[in-house]
């Protein structure tokens, strides 16, 4: 690689380095603090029934994530879906869980007929998209 | 003490004498309850003395109304409610005269489960008042939308989600059923069906037919933010709007709460199993937790009597300690 172009790469993966910096900074401020349970209980797809109110009462998933409910309340509680898109859970006693696994995207609103004034948003995204394959050699070494 | 809290002269729900006799027990530990202007409270024992405990004169009727047994329940706030539930059934059986009949204004289980409706029944089976008539409270609908409820404790009169009425006495009772087709964020409902069936039902009646109305969830608003009211009870009150006479007996806030609007008498029964929470005293309506021997002071029912000629059907809560 020519002087020149070693100064270029070097500046722009430092401009690119800044600039992961500063998003990772935005990222800390906005986010709740890392020790907050509903968020480390959001990363492993769980979400806890408590103190009558899913938390976390929005959680966004990729296509084909199974999402737990555990009941850690002492009244039963029931996950039904708004629009009829899932079939309900049972009556969840006291340490009780729920599993749901959602393969088509969309927004899963849901509520607990016991208590309707519970209620929960699961916002389905699509599932990753495949890596996209490598340019094959002979079309590098064309470059001029 | 039988001159307790059954004169309201000035019609304004308000019982002055009974209210200075009964503040003379305020150091006795009797539990109190004022709401709407009414003041009421004894312990079970006490009941012997009430005229709905004599027996009835031509046209007097004297029933009870129980509710949230919540059969199946065992965590800290009650660990035996079964026992409970049977407390206040000796309780009854030990009136000189038994009530008429029950009505349990819904909650008999705690998961709908078969096992606690086998419970609730055998339990009940030792009750010297064999008449009972209930409703059902979302904890009995959890499955399957109230089939196994209906099935073993409807009457068989009954119709949809279990609503039914029947006479006692020249007195009209109708049971409704609030707890089915809840809506996401939202309260109890009666559902088209059933106010339909409510405006048949009452169609024929005289103005002057005292009129005993028996549901789950409340059907005025005593605290929407815990779900603690019925979406259309408008619609049904509106259809009762006529009767001079109307007392409506509801559950499932684990308290005694009243209210009077004109013609209309809202109360809702303790339960026998758990107390909650007085309406936004604490983050959520779940079961109370008290101290073992508080407990028994904060369960209990509630005895109904009505007499021919008086509007207002007398009500009196007792405790079961």
């Amino acid at each position: 690689m020519k002087p020149s172009q070693r100064t270029t790469c070097t500046l722009a993966l430092a401009g690119g380095l800044c600039g992961l910096a500063c998003l990772g900074l935005t990222g800390k401020l906005t986010s709740a603090p890392a020790a907050d349970a509903t968020d480390v209980a959001a990363k492993n797809h769980v979400v806890e029934i408590k103190d009558f109110m899913f938390q976390p009462a929005t959680l966004a998933v990729p296509a084909g994530t199974k999402v737990r409910f555990v009941n850690r309340d002492e009244e039963p509680h029931t996950v039904a879906s708004r629009d009829g898109k899932f079939a309900k859970s049972e009556a969840l006693d006291t340490g009780g869980e729920f599993s749901l696994t959602l393969t088509t995207p969309g927004e899963y609103a849901y509520f607990c007929t016991v208590h309707p004034h519970m209620t929960g948003t699961i916002t389905v995204s699509p599932a990753a998209p495949a890596p996209t394959p490598a340019v094959p050699a002979a079309a590098a070494a064309a470059q001029p | 003490m039988s001159d307790l809290l059954h004169h309201d002269h000035h019609h304004d729900g308000i019982d002055r004498r009974g209210f200075l006799s009964c503040m003379a027990w305020a150091g006795t530990g009797v539990l109190w309850t004022i709401g709407g202007g009414i003041l009421r409270s004894q312990t079970l024992g006490q009941i012997a003395a009430l005229p709905s405990d004599k027996a009835p004169s031509a046209g007097e009727l004297s029933f009870l109304q129980i509710s949230d047994s919540h059969i199946g329940f065992a965590q800290e706030a009650n660990r035996d409610v079964t026992a409970t539930f049977q407390a206040a059934l000796d309780r009854i059986n030990a009136l000189p005269v038994p009530p008429a009949f029950l009505l349990h204004t819904g909650d008999l289980t705690q998961l709908s489960r078969p096992e606690e409706f086998d419970t609730f029944a055998e339990v009940l089976k030792g009750c010297r008042t064999k008449d009972v008539f209930s409703v059902p409270g979302e904890h009995d609908v959890l499955e399957d939308g109230g089939k196994l409820y209906r099935a073993r404790f409807a009457p068989r009169f009954s119709a949809g989600a279990g609503w039914h009425s029947f006479d006692k006495n020249g007195c009209h009772f109708v049971g409704l059923a609030n707890v089915v087709n809840l809506q996401a964020g939202g309260l109890g409902q009666l559902g088209e069906e059933q106010l339909a069936w409510l405006e048949e039902d009452v169609r024929g009646l005289g103005s002057s037919t005292p009129i005993v109305v028996f549901a789950h969830i409340p059907l005025w608003a005593v605290y929407p933010p815990w779900g603690w009211a019925t979406a259309d009870s408008a619609r049904a009150l509106a259809i009762l709007q006529r009767f001079g006479s109307v007392t409506v007996l509801n559950g499932h806030v684990h308290q005694v709460l009243q209210k009077v609007e004109g013609h209309v008498r809202f109360h809702s029964a303790m339960s026998t199993a758990f107390p909650q929470p007085a309406p936004g005293t604490a983050p959520n309506p779940g079961p109370m937790k008290v101290p073992a021997e508080k407990l028994k002071g904060l369960l209990g029912l509630a005895s109904v009597s009505y007499v021919p000629g008086n509007a207002a059907l007398a009500i009196v809560d007792s405790t079961l300690g």
